[in-house]
């Protein structure tokens, strides 16, 4: 009889072999999402890159709340000590040129993944997308700039949510987004590929969804410093308020009229105006046939962020290097 | 035999019975799967295997590129399109208006560009293994075919389309009835307007609004079938129903490879594509609520002869209730869409 409890230990482990096979049907909801991913830019290249023109709004879902906010922004917004870190919220992932590394949190003792860790980018925070089912902190819980990011599995695709954002950019030539920000994003894993499609939400600055996608692409090739974030710090950190821009003045243009970049898109690229303001119709089909008959290609040849070949200025030039203080495209379309 | 450890007792009555019990367990969870597959077996379709519904009326957002999608961009705007010197040169030398004259202007409504423009789609099943994809803009059609080799024609504007359903639904496996969290988020509500959604009606049903008899899209690639599809693509009758409830969710993604392309354009200002270019596409229907589902089209371009890597770009649309926007209009050179 000495043996029973030697038994009932193996009727134990074996009954636990075969919940565990039972359950991995269900673990294997997950993908493995580790790695380092790159983005090829091959949409919204100019954005990515040299940033946004500004009073650039065009196809983007805002309100007129949005846009008077918009057009009272000037670059040195982000120089006050305050408001440096604003601009890049996780919703920054689907519009810089930036790649991440992810990996999972994974509990020692059940094998469960825990948590999906992004890096940041230079000024981007780091982002921990929590898979453990834990509750969201309250509706008055202070908005980091990082939020509170959950996620769930729809077959091999991880759909996340973040709230709690701290106000700041939607984008970066100026579009503010409040904290009631909602971002959802699908990450689905195809191959080498890691597709992303992101809806953002903001009831103050947005009257439609903004929904983004973009593709990056797994390289394991890479250098491990090539993520940037990924072995350098990657999280915003405020420095000192830079005087000699600011010189005691608040940063802001009073009406829309001192913008020097209103007219901009139309002077540059003869985007009709009231399309370059922005608004959830500019994004529908309706709305080319609408600007058609007052909309003609500028005559003359691709000045600047015009991609394409090195072949020298105004024939395709080699992009502008990419921004790494976060400040949009500084002169306006058309305006050396 | 070699005992299990801890099993040495062949006497003991119960620890055997025990065991004997798991394995019968476990073998009625294996039968359990053979059945669910077995009953599957006898209506594989790709309609009836289609993880998510794709039948119905989608329009455009175009939130990305809008410069170069609601546009006709101005020369020398190549942004994003990884082109080498010979599209650059062939771009410079395009001249919209002529090949606009010349009637070449479905040539930038090819499947390599057909997703990017402004657009709605009109998606059904003519017959249950071809997606028949409509557009309004430059009235073109896509017959996207689930059997190999069927219906494969001349290299033509919208070339040959091979369709496979990349099924992801590990759960059903042994009829587990889906996985936790696999729910949409019922925190992100409706759409502004709240529009109704699900198969609408009349969504799997043939043509397009505005259809001629017969189902003969003008314009149509000649990837379709002279005359249309047999019957005017009105014989699929009613869309595929959704999942019944309590059904277990199936998950997938629909992969796309379009060969045998004639040339045409990528951008309308004259980026080009030549007839070695190939197209793989993974189409995803997203569901953020029960009213509001987007559908994303993950699009590679590669071309040997005129870029330099593959160029890639994902246009997002979002579902619609009906095709009461249907907005069908011919190919042009002169303005987006």
């Amino acid at each position: 009889m000495s043996n029973i409890p030697d038994r009932k230990r193996t009727l134990v482990r074996l009954s636990l072999g075969c919940l565990a096979i039972w359950s991995m049907q269900s673990v294997h909801a997950q993908v493995d999402l580790s790695g380092s991913y790159s983005n090829s830019v091959d949409q919204e290249a100019q954005t990515a890159v040299e940033g946004p023109n500004f009073v650039d709004y065009a196809g983007i879902p805002i309100t007129e709340q949005a846009r008077a906010g918009a057009l009272n922004y000037t670059p040195e917004t982000i120089d006050e000590l305050q408001r440096q870190c604003h601009p890049y919220s996780l919703h920054y992932l689907m519009q810089a040129a930036w790649g991440f590394r992810m990996w999972p949190t994974v509990d020692p003792e059940t094998g469960a993944t825990v948590a999906w860790n992004m890096t940041g980018a230079i000024d981007r925070h780091p982002t921990t997308i929590w898979m453990d089912g834990r509750s969201p902190p309250s509706p008055q819980a202070l908005a980091t700039p990082a939020g509170f990011t959950t996620g769930t599995w729809q077959g091999n695709t991880l759909v996340t949510t973040t709230r709690h954002m701290q106000d700041g950019l939607l984008t970066r030539n100026g579009i503010p987004v409040s904290d009631q920000e909602t971002l959802t994003m699908f990450m689905t894993r195809q191959g080498p590929l890691l597709l992303i499609t992101a809806v953002i939400r903001d009831p103050v600055n947005l009257a439609a969804p903004y929904v983004l996608s973009t593709v990056f692409k797994a390289d394991a090739s890479r250098p491990m410093d090539f993520v940037l974030g990924a072995t350098s710090p990657s999280t915003c950190m405020p420095g000192e308020t830079v005087q000699s821009v600011l010189n005691g003045n608040v940063p802001s243009y009073l009406t829309p009229e001192d913008n020097p970049s209103l007219m901009g898109m139309t002077t540059t690229y003869n985007i009709p105006h009231a399309a370059a303001l922005g608004g959830p119709q500019t994004m529908y089909p309706e709305y080319a046939r609408q600007i058609a008959a007052e909309y003609q290609p500028p005559k003359g040849y691709c000045q600047q962020f015009c991609g394409g070949t090195p072949r020298g200025p105004g024939r395709g030039g080699p992009p502008t290097p990419p921004s790494t203080n976060g400040d949009a495209a500084a002169v306006p379309p058309g305006k050396p | 035999m070699k005992s299990l450890p801890g099993l040495d007792t062949p006497t003991d009555v119960g620890t055997k019975q025990g065991f004997s019990a798991l394995l019968l367990i476990g073998t009625l969870m294996l039968a359990n799967n053979a059945t669910v597959r077995a009953a599957e077996l006898p209506s594989r379709t790709a309609q009836t295997q289609a993880p998510f519904e794709l039948a119905g009326y989608w329009v455009s957002l175009v939130t990305q590129d809008w410069r170069y999608r609601m546009v006709v961009p101005g020369n020398g705007e190549f942004g994003g399109i990884p082109l080498n010197h010979s599209a650059e040169k062939f771009s410079d030398n395009f001249n919209a208006e002529t090949d606009d004259a010349a009637g070449k202007a479905c040539e930038a409504y090819g499947a390599p560009a057909l997703m990017r423009i402004p657009e709605r789609l009109h998606i059904t099943w003519p017959d249950n293994n071809t997606l028949r994809v409509d557009t309004d803009s430059g009235t073109q059609t896509r017959l996207l075919r689930f059997e190999k080799e069927a219906g494969k024609g001349a290299p033509s504007i919208q070339g040959n389309s091979q369709a496979t359903w990349l099924p992801y639904a590990p759960s059903m496996m042994l009829g587990i009835p889906g996985a936790p969290g696999e729910q949409p988020d019922p925190a992100l509500g409706a759409p502004p307007g709240g529009m109704p959604l699900g198969p609408p009606p009349g969504a799997a049903a043939g043509g397009p609004p505005g259809a001629p008899p017969g189902g003969a899209m003008p314009g149509a690639s000649a990837g379709a079938p002279p005359g249309g599809l047999p019957g005017g693509g009105q014989r699929n009758g009613p869309g595929r129903p959704g999942p019944a409830a309590g059904a277990a969710p199936k998950w997938g993604t629909l992969k796309v490879l379009t060969t045998d392309l004639l040339p045409g354009l990528l951008r309308k200002n004259g980026v080009p594509y030549s007839n070695q270019a190939t197209l793989t596409e993974y189409w995803k229907v997203l569901r953020v609520a029960p009213d509001l589902e987007y559908l994303s089209i993950t699009s590679i371009v590669s071309d040997p002869v005129y870029l330099t890597r593959d160029y890639t770009t994902t246009p997002i649309f979002m579902r619609e209730p009906d095709g009461s926007k249907w907005h069908p209009a011919a190919c042009t050179l002169r303005s987006a869409n």
